[in-house]
């Protein structure tokens, strides 16, 4: 240990030197320096000092980017903000309402049924000529405050909404929660609510990232490999965009890391009520955010039963009949309550039918790219050959980690320091639900309306973002053990941070910065 | 000689996928006069050997850039197509700056750009812009100029001036600005972004923001590739 050498060096150099206590005082400081030093390479190098690291910078980085988008820019944002705001509004005010039917998709942001506020501050800040064409800004002033920032610092219009027909979302936790920021800040203008719960967002996001580590340092990466598996979940470029915005994304991919978590405990602890609360608290507060949280209840349920199952063929065989008789009715339990969710109408020929018309439309090769580009967060704004083929490079390392995926799941031996089986199948049957619980939907919609309405945008898939980026990371650990290289694991995990993180920035500042102010 | 280790070359990486990135932003600091906003209201076409003329005021100093805005599918630099742009004095007459129009960064097939040299003294004066088209291809198509019917944009006078008078028709062009040293342009990009935020996101704040972003993820990606 190079401290205590010094330590020792030291008191030999000066016990035998004259003027002994001199000598010592006049090298205490440069004794404490070197001491310092070294206690501090070795505190930097700590997985919580580095983990704490990542966080802070996760946060400034969401702050930052949650600074430079200007309001109602984010996906659905003044939709998710109009609610909230609509949950703050006072009952029983009587206000005079404009029967006007709710549109989407408005060239002009004042067609748009939001509250009267959300209308006046939009188009006083410019938000018309921003949204007229990617070539054009707001109309800037040449100082701190916008143009008409003073009358929106005033307060001057209401936060109520005049329309019959509002332009919402379904209120859930999340506008719940953002309810009770609007709320602490109503004597404030309507930037520090709307940014206070901005932030909001980042802060969500944040809980995710260490919920991230979590589940990689639990599935059995060392501590090295969970904090760079971390950073390349802290910088994927759609994750760091999506958590700026006030929409409900922004508490729903925190729950399904968390409920990741939880199974991943499950499976290391054995079911227990700690990991069975988390699980629990984590599905009952997805489906109070968005529909897409029942798949974590089903998921649940799912689970008991298979650990109901390990337990009776451990403990008491002679329990398996009647669970498997058990497990028959939780199934069809299931099926019926999800079936509302999928377009099981007509008879079997029609479901077919239906089915491969949807395959035929959504299973098609611009179909996956555009989900995949919309996934990594890959903006169309500039002509940029590195957004236009990064993420060529992302699926070939893809399919060769799928490849040593596989081989993996076959293999009788597996390295230490790659998670175990077990927890493999878990994370793929996280990516495989969440999945088929989006199709589905996108199945039901397509069969109602004709056309692909909702589709399959990548943001949608952000919630199964840890449990890929760790099977991307076994597949490829994978390989290099085969070959014996499984010294190139971690400068491999850093150099996918490293691709990561300066994609970031380049999208930052690149791009994002560059399109709204330059 | 020492031994280049996988953490050296990862720390070169990073240097300079970085200084890459800031180097692209460098060439892109440059401030559109946002008091201009584009519109495509109507098209002057011009074929393969004439110049149309537009004299414009220039608002502020430092006029580093001209945008214009060109119909699809603009020029074809496969046909040898090419557009020289000249900027004069108001007479027309001393050329001042020359070049060629070039696509924008910008994914828009619309936008074009006139680089130059920055006029430090550009505010209020009188410029003349010239922009002659050329095409290698004998029967190559006319080119089509966006031109607006926004009369009021104090920047443009008289009208695009071709074989035909244009009435009340300017080009759509913007001046693009730059500042004398890059603090003032980080200065002027933070007083953008400032707008329209609340008092906690704005100025030294911001600033604040910024540095401690940038410096504790500079700290953190070295600790990663030196873990």
């Amino acid at each position: 240990m190079p401290a205590l050498d010094m330590e020792v060096g030291f008191f030999i150099l000066t016990a035998s030197q004259p003027n002994f206590n001199r000598t010592i005082a006049s090298l205490r400081p440069l004794y404490y320096t070197y001491f310092m030093r070294n206690k501090l390479r070795e505190g930097i190098k700590k997985p919580s000092f580095i983990l704490a690291l990542i966080l802070l910078v996760f946060f400034l980085k969401g702050v930052f980017l949650a600074t430079v988008y200007p309001m109602f820019t984010g996906q659905d944002e003044a939709r998710h903000y109009n609610t909230i705001q609509y949950l703050v509004q006072p009952s029983g005010l009587n206000l005079p309402l404009n029967d006007r039917y709710a549109k989407t998709n408005n060239d002009n942001f004042s067609d748009y049924n939001f509250s009267q506020e959300i209308l006046q501050v939009g188009q006083a800040s410019g938000i018309d000529r921003l949204r007229s064409d990617i070539f054009n800004t707001i109309n800037f002033s040449s100082g701190y405050n916008g143009r008409n920032e003073a009358a929106i610092d005033s307060n001057g219009w209401k936060p109520y909404n005049y329309f019959s027909y509002r332009d919402i979302a379904l209120p859930g936790l999340y506008h719940q929660l953002g309810a009770a920021i609007e709320k602490a800040f109503a004597n404030q203008n309507i930037l520090v609510r709307f940014y206070s719960i901005r932030i909001f967002s980042v802060l969500l996001g944040t809980l995710a990232i260490l919920f991230a580590y979590l589940i990689a340092e639990n599935v059995g990466f060392p501590a090295e490999y969970a904090l760079l598996l971390t950073a390349i979940v802290a910088f994927q470029p759609k994750l760091s965009d999506y958590f700026t915005n006030i929409n409900y994304d922004a508490l729903l991919i925190p729950m399904f890391f968390l409920f990741t978590l939880g199974g991943v405990l499950a499976l290391k602890n054995g079911l227990n009520w700690k990991n069975f609360s988390v699980m629990l608290l984590a599905a009952v507060a997805a489906t109070l955010t968005k529909g897409t949280g029942l798949i974590l209840c089903g998921t649940l349920a799912l689970f008991i039963l298979y650990f109901f199952h390990e337990y009776a063929r451990r403990k008491n065989p002679g329990l398996l009949r009647p669970f498997y008789a058990f497990s028959v009715l939780i199934v069809v339990v299931l099926f019926t309550f999800f079936k509302q969710y999928l377009p099981l109408g007509g008879g079997m020929g029609a479901i077919m039918d239906s089915l491969a018309k949807y395959l035929d439309k959504s299973l098609t090769l611009g179909h996956f790219a555009l989900t995949s580009r919309t996934y990594w967060g890959s903006l169309g704004w500039v002509n940029s050959w590195t957004l236009s083929n990064f993420t060529d490079i992302i699926w070939l390392i893809e399919f060769i980690a799928a490849i040593g995926l596989v081989v993996y799941l076959f293999r009788k031996d597996t390295p230490v320091w790659l998670p175990e089986k077990k927890y493999i199948w878990f994370l793929l049957a996280m990516v495989a639900v969440l999945q088929l619980g989006i199709r589905a939907y996108d199945w039901r919609t397509f069969e109602s309306t004709g056309a692909l309405t909702l589709g399959t945008p990548g943001r949608y898939f952000l919630p199964s973002l840890v449990s890929h980026v760790i099977l991307v990371a076994t597949g490829l650990g994978t390989l290099l053990n085969m070959g014996k290289y499984d010294r190139y694991f971690k400068p491999l995990l850093a150099f996918c941070f490293v691709l990561l993180f300066s994609l970031s920035f380049y999208l930052i500042f690149d791009v994002i910065v560059y399109r709204f102010y330059l | 000689m020492k031994k280049i280790t996988d953490k050296k070359i990862l720390l070169a990486i990073l240097g300079i996928f970085l200084l890459a990135v800031f180097w692209r932003f460098a060439t892109l600091l440059s401030f559109p006069d946002s008091g201009v906003a584009f519109k495509k209201d109507n098209l002057v076409k011009v074929h393969p050997g004439e110049t149309i003329t537009q004299k414009f005021i220039a608002g502020q100093k430092g006029m580093a850039k001209v945008e214009m805005l060109l119909r699809g599918p603009g020029l074809q630099y496969q046909n040898g197509d090419e557009m020289k742009m000249f900027l004069a004095d108001q007479n027309c007459e001393n050329k001042l700056r020359s070049g060629n129009l070039k696509p924008s960064f910008l994914a828009s097939n619309n936008l074009y750009e006139f680089n130059f040299a920055r006029l430090p003294d550009s505010a209020g004066k009188t410029y003349c812009l010239k922009a002659a088209f050329t095409s290698k291809k004998s029967n190559a198509k006319s080119l089509q100029v966006f031109t607006t019917n926004d009369t009021s944009a104090p920047y443009f006078l008289n009208n695009v001036t071709l074989n035909l008078e244009y009435k009340n028709q300017p080009l759509s062009l913007r001046p693009v600005y730059g500042n004398s040293n890059m603090l003032q342009d980080f200065n002027q990009l933070n007083q953008r972004i400032s707008q329209y935020k609340p008092w906690f996101l704005k100025h030294y704040f911001l600033w604040a923001v910024l540095i401690l972003f940038l410096a504790l993820s500079l700290a953190l990606a070295v600790s990663l590739i030196l873990l």
